[in-house]
């Protein structure tokens, strides 16, 4: 079967096409960083109205690159919640009045297991059940995997997520937004022990994250040193040495709390998905902790880690093969919604 | 020629089917359900007039400017619509479609229409129209300005939400303020012109009017 993918839950609109014999057979994603980059962070209005503005050309696009047109679809998947609820609703209004049109079933994805299943995409993939570590800009969860649709909750964050605490390091910092891939470029040139940030949670049982103590101890050591600066270089080398102080402290806290979570539950895979699995250092370091304590690590390529249209079409294909989901005409968005609700 | 017409860019939730020269359509006023109706009216439609959805030639939708959600459920409704039946669209003002009803309602042969809908933020939507000579001229383009700025003497008729309290009249036109835009309308405005008039979707936009979003 083939299936339409769509994306539209934040400031990235994602088409894609996913064949379940071809696999993806075409992939279109626009992303609006530059529009909101000016303003520090995502202003939903505007996404809402640039998704708007790019969805068609994106979905001829998509059309063209597979040489399908949309009556040769089977199905069409698109993101249902959770995000932004004006951005949600172009690309629900788009996807299933396409559906209704053809009178194809509409398959409603959950955005965050279309990020869980978007190393799905890759040759080498894992199998359910596993352990996933979901690291985004709006979450950070360590999930209990056992099937499709069968989710529990291991651990949460309890105040910011991991891609919003390298984002708000980086406007710390000066660096541009969303600044992740800013943090981990500079880290490269920095002394990652000239600071011992805080490892947040990791002296308390359980798997639940906090980053906002980290947040503030590197603030104050970024306050306190920059203006002992004297020289372009020397406070060149202070960002650097800070952000790459921060990022081994986040790293290793979402390592050690992987790795606890592999021991509790005996899974033997270990599925990272979502931003900040595009961190390399964060790859490598759990790639060799599953070395020596016996997981596989399994990561979506570079250009899946971010939203996108393919993990939504392949999300939608699987849901489409495990749920027996019929045509129907009722648009509805779902800003907030937990996996766990899924089934 | 079988059309079918989409205005939700108020609260009125419209939708209109026009097949074998004869307009059907289902209006209900319900904030934040539009999403939820629009679909399943159409089909209601469809199946009353025995229409099957790939009979339907072409889509005219309510534009804006209004709600912002509203006028985008309207427009991505449509998008997804005109691609999957590979169908032409009109995009029609909500003010010159409520203008048209003013005008439809009473048809006179010489009146001056003003329309203002509440733009919230203490604002207006607003634009004024003359009935001349059995047709309805525009005399000013969508606008969003304070109710203070608008000149309100010498119309005829005034239509629209801002007329329940934000814009003082002067003069003494017939007052409409509870005047919804409705779908109908948009099909009586573009039946038999609208194979001369209709776009690619693609080539179609919103009109949101209000451009700055972002307060700091
Ligand atoms: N190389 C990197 N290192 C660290 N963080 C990164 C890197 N690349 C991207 N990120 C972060 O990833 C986040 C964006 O990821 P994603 O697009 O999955 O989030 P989102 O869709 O906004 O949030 P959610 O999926 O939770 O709704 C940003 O916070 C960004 O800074
Ligand atoms: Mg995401």
């Amino acid at each position: 079967m083939k299936i339409l993918g769509i994306e539209s839950s934040c400031d990235e609109t994602g088409i894609a096409i996913y064949d379940t014999k071809a696999g993806l057979i075409a992939d279109q994603l626009y992303s609006q960083i530059e529009l909101h980059a000016q303003y520090g962070g995502v202003v939903p209005e505007l996404a809402s109205r640039d998704h708007v503005r790019k969805i068609v050309p994106l979905i001829q696009q998509t059309c063209d690159e597979a040489g399908l047109t949309l009556k040769d679809l089977d199905a069409v998947a698109y993101t249902a919640g959770p995000g932004l609820v004006g951005a949600l609703l172009v690309g629900a209004c788009v996807g299933k009045s396409i559906a209704w049109a053809l009178d194809k079933p509409a398959v409603e994805v959950h955005h965050m297991e279309g990020h869980l299943l978007a190393p799905l995409l890759e040759d080498d993939k894992p199998e359910f059940p596993f352990l996933c570590l979901l690291v985004s800009g709006g979450h950070t969860l360590l999930v209990d995997v056992q099937a499709l649709g069968s989710y529990k909750i291991l651990g949460d964050t309890l105040d910011d997520a991991a891609g919003e605490a390298f984002d708000k390091t980086a406007k710390l910092l000066g660096l541009p937004y969303p600044g992740g891939r800013y943090i981990a470029a500079l880290a490269e040139q920095g002394d990652e022990k000239r600071f011992k940030f805080p490892r947040p949670m990791l002296n308390r049982p359980g798997l639940d994250f906090s980053f906002s103590g980290l947040k503030t101890a590197t603030r104050m050591t970024w306050e306190k040193h920059i203006v002992t600066c004297s020289n372009d270089a020397e406070k060149n080398q202070l960002q650097a040495d800070v952000a790459a102080s921060f990022q081994a402290a986040v790293i290793e806290t979402l390592a050690k709390k992987c790795l606890r979570a592999i021991e509790q539950t005996g899974h033997q895979q270990l599925v990272v998905s979502g931003g900040v699995s595009a961190n390399t250092s964060l790859r490598e370091t759990l790639a060799q902790m599953g070395e020596v304590h016996h997981f596989k690590s399994f990561f979506p390529s570079m250009k899946y880690c971010t939203d996108n249209g393919a993990m939504i079409a392949v999300a939608g294909a699987m849901r489409f093969q495990h749920k027996d989901i019929k045509p129907h005409n009722l648009i509805k968005a779902y800003p907030r919604w937990s996996l766990e609700q899924l089934s | 020629m079988n059309l079918i017409a989409i205005e939700t860019s108020t609260e009125n939730c419209s939708v209109a089917l026009l097949h074998a020269g004869n307009i059907t359509s289902r209006d209900k006023v319900a904030p934040q359900k539009h999403a939820e109706l629009v679909l399943g009216f159409i089909d209601e439609l469809l199946s009353e007039q025995g229409l099957k959805k790939t009979q339907v030639e072409g889509i005219v939708f309510g534009q804006g400017p209004g709600a912002f959600t509203g006028v985008r459920i309207a427009m991505s409704v449509v998008q997804g619509l005109a691609l999957a039946w590979e169908v032409p669209v009109i995009a029609i003002s909500t003010m010159h479609n409520m203008a048209h009803q003013i005008w439809h309602k009473a048809p006179v042969k010489q009146q001056k229409i003003l329309v203002a809908n509440d733009a919230r933020m203490g604002e207006v939507y607003w634009a004024a129209f003359e009935v001349q000579n059995e047709s309805l001229l525009r005399l000013t383009e969508d606008a969003l300005h304070a109710p203070e700025a608008i000149k309100t003497e010498g119309f005829d008729v005034c239509a629209g939400s801002a007329f329940y309290s934000m814009v003082k009249l002067k003069g003494d036109a017939d007052v409409f303020a509870d005047s919804l835009p409705n779908a109908a309308s948009l099909i009586q405005m573009t039946q038999g012109n609208f194979k001369t008039n209709a776009q690619h979707i693609s080539a179609i936009k919103p009109a949101y009017i209000r451009e700055k979003v972002v307060f700091n």
